[in-house]
């Protein structure tokens, strides 16, 4: 597996949304080995200081060329302090296992809050296999209308949006899982909060549906040494880890 | 002239006195895409039990101020998968590896070693013995210096291979269990183990880990271990190896200072997972600027005030 220890050039750390930021920097050997799911370790604590240790997970937003894109929010100390690097940042990646991609059939993409990070790169990598516009749908949830950063994102690339709001300030005043009314057979590739994910896996499971989670934990080293990301599986006592057995798993292989 | 980096630990002879701390690199193959492992003095690896286990329950990692609490619970292939699996893998590399041993009972420990001595490619034996004592109602082995005494002896007995044995640092004076161990035949002790720490979510009022306690380890134990490591080495004539918050090139030379015949990095790996062949370089580079011959001359070499 390809994997990289590398310093990265920032080309641009803004932020988009209430407290969301992206971070694109440059990155070619990342660039080239990701997988839509797939994720990096980015280091925040500044030069001068060991604080915070813990290197952060970041999914990967999308890739072009040389360039990567993480999106995230601003919830703590690590990514604060990331939010104000501007010029180069240390990451490892790619890492873990990403998304498979069906070679055909539709593909459901469902995002709820900040989970949406991943999933334009799923969207960006189903097109590239040849998957059709009109294969493609995009579900999308959020709290409020201002909570969606990247919707025009994937419209720009002619797919099809859906969205749903709890306050109705924008779409389906909702759950997002209320807009998964398709019909025919699907892929579903989900991210987001614990409690969507479980209602999209069970609404999956009701229509018998693939679907594939992004589980997101606190993770010590990211490639499977300190086995601190451990998620329960279905089997009792037994343990799967997010950095290496995920952060993409079968939703009937884990305990969500 | 280029200097002598090899390090004797007992009849266990390492290319340099960099290790890795057991249960931060894996089974070695997971850092093989950042370290040359083969420039490493050894890898030692995720502790082995005779079956294997599952580990604790989620959360098992929180961070702290330059430091992290773990409880994974001892969570590994057990012996037979390692063996068959893990063991194959890394006897492709040319680098001395050193199987972590732990166990419930002193028989555990006694089969576990009894079967790694014949497993071609195992260059010697660590003994995690911070585990709890069931025949002594959960008592850690490692707090009672009569029983270091009685497990490290019970195991000497079942090998030749060079035995190490690692040191819990929560207890009263670990100079007495390094010297129980010693007198039990250990040919070196390694210290420190974690130091048992909890932290709580003022939130929801709960303990950040499943398991309520975990092992604090990372920068922030350094000072802890390193005096630890200071004493252990004025207390016992048995090479003393070194860990606790070991994280860069400037630390490990501290702790050969301070007597340490050799160092194991542990938390650094998961921070930089290029650090170990970075410090194997970097005391290359230091005694070839201080004109220090070989390691050696630097073990013990910490200046004390005269009184």
């Amino acid at each position: 597996m390809n994997q990289f220890l590398t310093k990265a050039k920032i080309l641009e750390n803004v932020e988009v949304g209430p407290n969301v930021f992206r971070l694109t920097f440059e990155a070619e050997e990342v660039a080239e080995a990701a997988k839509a799911g797939q994720f990096v370790m980015i280091k925040t604590a500044t030069e001068a200081s060991d604080d915070p240790i813990l290197r952060r997970p970041f999914s990967i937003h999308r890739v072009d060329g040389k360039r990567v894109f993480i999106l995230y929010k601003v919830v703590g100390r690590g990514t604060k302090n990331l939010a104000k690097q501007q010029m180069e940042i240390d990451l490892v990646g790619p890492l873990g296992n990403g998304f498979t991609i069906p070679e055909e059939g539709n593909v459901a993409i469902v995002g709820g809050g900040l989970g949406i990070a991943p999933l334009l790169f799923v969207a960006q990598q189903a097109i590239r296999k040849g998957r059709k516009e009109e294969e493609i749908l995009i579900l999308i949830g959020a709290r409020t209308s201002a909570e969606f950063p990247v919707v025009d994102d994937f419209r720009k690339r002619g797919l099809k949006v859906r969205t749903a709001t709890d306050d109705g300030s924008a779409g389906h005043h909702g759950l997002v899982t209320e807009l998964m009314d398709m019909e025919g057979d699907w892929t579903v590739m989900t991210c987001g909060p614990a409690p969507m994910m479980r209602a999209v896996a069970k609404r999956c499971e009701e229509k018998n549906w693939d679907c594939q989670v992004s589980l997101e934990t606190t993770m010590a080293c990211g490639m499977g040494a300190c086995l601190g990301c451990a998620v329960r599986g279905k089997v009792k006592h037994e343990y799967k880890h997010v950095c290496k057995d995920g952060p993409v798993f079968k939703a009937g292989d884990v305990c969500l | 002239m280029k200097p002598k980096l090899e390090v004797e630990i007992g009849n266990l002879h390492l290319q340099n006195p960099v290790m890795t701390a057991s249960g931060t690199f894996g089974y070695g193959r997971e850092y093989e895409n950042f370290v040359d492992l083969q420039t490493l003095g050894a890898i030692i690896v995720k502790g082995i039990s005779l079956e294997p286990r599952p580990g604790n329950p989620p959360p098992r990692i929180v961070e702290t101020s330059c430091g992290m609490l773990n409880a994974i619970g001892l969570e590994n292939v057990g012996l037979k998968r390692f063996i068959k699996e893990k063991m194959v893998a890394l006897r492709r590399y040319h680098t001395s590896v050193i199987v972590n041993i732990l166990g419930n009972t002193i028989e555990d420990y006694c089969h576990l070693c009894e079967q790694l001595s014949d497993v071609n490619g195992v260059s010697a034996i660590e003994v995690n013995i911070s585990c709890p004592n069931v025949k002594k109602g959960g008592v850690a082995f490692g707090t009672d210096a009569k029983i270091v005494y009685q497990i490290t002896g019970a195991i000497r007995k079942k090998t030749d291979l060079p035995l190490i044995i690692k040191l819990s640092p929560n207890v009263t004076d670990i100079t007495l269990m390094a010297r129980a161990a010693e007198e039990g035949g250990a040919d070196a002790i390694s210290l420190i183990n974690t130091l048992l720490g909890l932290a709580i979510d003022v939130k929801t009022k709960k303990p950040k880990l499943a398991n309520v306690v975990g092992g604090l380890s990372g920068p922030a134990i350094k000072p802890v271990a390193l005096r630890m490591v200071w004493q252990t080495a004025n207390a016992v004539n048995v090479p003393v190896i070194g860990i606790g918050g070991i994280s860069s090139t400037r630390d490990a030379i501290e702790f050969l200072l301070a007597g340490a015949s050799a160092i194991q990095v542990g938390t650094a790996n998961f921070i930089n997972p290029a650090v170990t062949g970075e410090i194997v370089t970097g005391i290359h580079d230091y005694l070839r600027d201080n004109d220090i011959k070989s390691v050696s001359e630097l073990v013990g070499s910490v200046i004390l005030p005269e009184d």
